[in-house]
């Protein structure tokens, strides 16, 4: 005989000379209840005794179901996991996760199932976690490159909300038009990957890879998406939803015409710097002869003194061509660097010295090299 | 498929891209450190070692895990020939495990259990702030269990962080990771960032010790005209080439490459080598390769939601080629399994695969490998 048999027998005992000795026992209830976990649901009304037995008897959570089992509403028999508890005269069950604000619970409690079973009707309630009040309806603040003119070979295009999105299929809410206003078919990546950031406010769509490279089949069944000269626009639905599931606010739509691709290399000798003068806060501007992608432009470039990173506040110009660095403090004379990383890159993926599509007679452009990531100021 | 022809090509490329590899550079870059006592932030991809760990992306934390995982349950094994049973309606069901509605759970990816043939799933649940990582286990009636990973030990070893600043502490930049497969005592892993044009072929020894670091290189593709591009990759499959271990290695850009494995090292470039074409909108997704009366198949999922089987590119070819001188992928398409999300090998004669079907619902299944 197993301990665990033992216990059983040992808890039906305990129940059954708990009933011999006369006592009535009350009526069940079902109630959401706080606790130190969170919202639990507990049920009240057992006998010190059957408490007792249930304790003695030591059960897993497959013992727990038959007799006290919670699930979602219209969710069939499938219990929502977590985790029991015993009190002297009640049970808790804790979900593994919170129950969600707004979802009715059923929770179904079956008296024959107890160690000693007690032969009254099954107690089934319906409870409804406390809805919060929701926050407004998410909304699309932008779609990066924000100029009206994109390269033919853009690789991809961000778009920034206002809050958290929901991990849903992005191409299926995001599609990419044409002048007359006609899906570009194969146009966008299929979304087997999500790119989000890690907050879930910006979703990064891909035009469709293959089309991207040159030489490659897809590029040489149907070419790029986009060809130079034509008008396109992104267009968000409003049903995508966001992280409390409600659709956006609005739908947004983004149009572009299609420039010439841009293949060469960048170069930060082309970078226009104005330099401030010594004593004040004021910025150091960087203008550049095309845009960069938004998020590199974002985390790509610093500044640096002979005491190493300078503090300071960025700021992204119009048509992401204008880079600002205002620092903390005022700027003291002296040299200072201009430092990029090395994947800093335009939207059509072409980096410092390194074009997108490199070729034998591209220059090697090992990252370390040095000067191809670097401008010195001098701030008198 | 390959022929003679294709050999000779595919060899004269190998030869022109190795050079050009060369000169081009890799980063190598250290890996923080290894955490032995992880917790999951997150989680993505998934796959398992071959004593049985789990290998899990934690995206948030930007960290691979290996995950011992606890005991099974007694009983709850599948024997070798029951397996994985087919499990209706399963986001619905992996829904009301968690306590909330299929419109908040996010089946990740699916990873078959080398030893006990048990299929799991990693899932997300909620989104935003409130997304939280699960592992879910099926049982062999089809039972769902969500795994207690605080009974897991997990060490992690970190990916290297991302270069640059970023000001606002928002981690914009965030690397998804699409696949790993441990070969050789390595774990290489497959992922997109979500800003430079770049993915990334990362490795690490396993299993993970205190003296491990990561490493990560680029990889190109070149196409005839010599030009090379960074190239991101959806799927790993070990597979020797030639006595050599090689990955095969799902490409965004739609092409199968062939990644040695050699290469795959600090201070090394990496170079995929073109070895299917697939056509537009039709990436690799997951990857298997099987055994049948002496001959290698592969199984491929793609981005079209397709399962074709192939028979294996590496003696056979079709008579069409791309213009990259690799062949164009043809293989038979499996019609009962259109709508496939995810794929794994169940065991050497059946597979296990995630399909939706058109009205949204989901169905694990077990198939026999065709």
């Amino acid at each position: 005989m197993s301990i665990r048999t033992v216990r059983v027998l040992m808890a039906a005992a305990m129940a059954f000379a708990a009933v011999t000795c006369g006592r009535q026992a009350p009526d069940l209830g079902i109630a959401f209840v706080r606790s130190v976990t969170g919202t639990a649901v507990r049920v009240s009304g057992l006998t010190a005794a059957e408490t007792s037995a249930l304790r003695a008897a030591s059960w897993g959570a497959a013992e727990w179901r038959p007799l006290l089992r919670v699930s979602v509403e219209q969710a069939g028999d499938v219990s929502v996991a977590g985790d029991y508890a015993i009190g002297v005269d009640a049970v808790e069950f804790t979900p593994l996760f919170p129950f969600d604000a707004g979802r009715t619970y059923v929770v179904r409690f079956d008296p024959a199932r107890l160690p000693a079973p007690r032969h009254v009707p099954i107690v089934e309630s319906r409870l409804v976690a406390v809805a919060t009040p929701r926050p407004s309806p998410t909304t699309v603040l932008d779609i990066f490159p924000s100029g009206n003119t994109w390269p033919a070979n853009a690789l991809r295009f961000y778009i920034q909300f206002s809050g958290p999105m929901a991990r849903d299929a992005g191409t299926r809410h995001v599609h990419l038009l044409d002048a007359a206003g006609g899906a570009v078919d194969d146009g966008l990546f299929t979304p087997v990957v999500e790119l989000w950031n890690r907050d879930q406010t910006r979703y990064t769509a891909l035009f469709e890879p293959g089309r991207m490279m040159p030489g490659l089949l897809p590029n040489l069944q149907l070419g790029r998406p986009l060809v130079p000269g034509r008008q396109y626009t992104i267009a968000v639905d409003r049903d995508w939803p966001d992280a409390e599931g409600q659709p956006l606010s609005e739908g947004f739509r983004r149009s572009f015409m299609a420039t010439a691709p841009r293949d060469q290399a960048l170069n930060m000798n082309d970078w226009q710097i104005t330099v401030p003068p010594a004593g004040a806060a004021d910025a150091l501007v960087v203008r550049l002869p095309s845009a960069l992608d938004r998020a590199l432009l974002e985390r790509g470039l610093s500044v640096e003194s002979a005491a190493g990173a300078v503090a300071g506040r960025i700021a992204i110009g119009p048509n992401e061509t204008e880079w600002r660095f205002t620092p903390v403090a005022a700027w003291a004379p002296g040299p200072y660097r201009l430092r990029a990383i090395p994947e800093l890159e335009d939207i059509a993926g072409n980096r410092l010295a390194l074009p997108y599509e490199q070729t034998a007679a591209s220059p090697a452009g090992a990252p370390s090299n040095e000067s191809r990531l670097t401008r010195v100021l001098v701030i008198k | 498929m390959p022929s003679g022809r294709f050999t000779k090509r595919a060899a004269g490329w190998a030869v022109v891209l190795c050079a050009i590899a060369a000169l081009l550079s890799v980063r190598s870059l250290r890996a923080r450190s290894v955490d032995a006592g992880a917790t999951l932030q997150s989680i993505g991809a998934i796959a398992f070692a071959p004593d049985g760990v789990l290998i899990a992306a934690d995206p948030s934390a930007q960290a691979l895990v290996a995950i011992s995982l606890p005991p099974e349950p007694r009983g709850a094994q599948p024997s070798a020939t029951s397996g994985v049973v087919d499990v209706d309606e399963i986001s619905r069901k992996v829904a009301a495990l968690l306590g909330t509605g299929v419109e908040a759970v996010t089946l990740v990816d699916l990873a078959v259990h080398p030893l006990l043939h048990s299929a799991y799933l990693s899932v997300i649940r909620g989104h935003g702030a409130r997304a939280r990582p699960v592992v879910v286990r099926v049982g062999a009636s089809g039972e769902l269990e969500v795994v207690n990973l605080a009974n897991a030990t997990m060490t992690s070893v970190a990916f290297p962080s991302s270069r640059g600043t970023d000001p606002a502490g928002r981690g914009n930049r965030l690397l998804t990771v699409t696949d790993a497969a441990v070969s050789d005592g390595r774990v290489f892993v497959a992922g997109v960032s979500n800003e430079e044009s770049a993915g990334g072929l990362w490795s690490v020894a396993y299993p993970f010790a205190p003296e491990s670091s990561m490493t990560v290189a680029d990889v190109l593709v070149a196409n005839r005209k010599q030009a090379r591009m960074r190239a991101a990759l959806l799927s790993l499959l070990p597979l020797p080439i030639g006595g050599q271990p090689q990955l095969l290695a799902g490409c965004l850009c739609s092409s199968l490459l062939t990644v040695s494995v050699a290469d795959v090292v600090a201070g090394r470039s990496v170079l995929g080598s073109v070895r299917l074409e697939m056509g537009v909108s039709n990436v690799p997704v997951d990857i298997v390769a099987y055994e049948r009366d002496g001959q290698t198949f592969f199984l491929m999922s793609t981005g079209a939601r397709t399962l074709l089987k192939m028979s294996d590119f590496r003696t056979v070819r079709s008579g069409l080629e791309a213009p990259t001188g690799a062949p164009v992928a043809t293989g038979e398409a499996i019609a009962a399994m259109n709508g496939i999300e995810q794929l794994d090998l169940l065991d050497g004669a059946r597979g296990v695969a995630i399909v939706r079907d058109p009205a949204g619902a989901r169905r694990l299944t077990t198939f026999p490998l065709p």
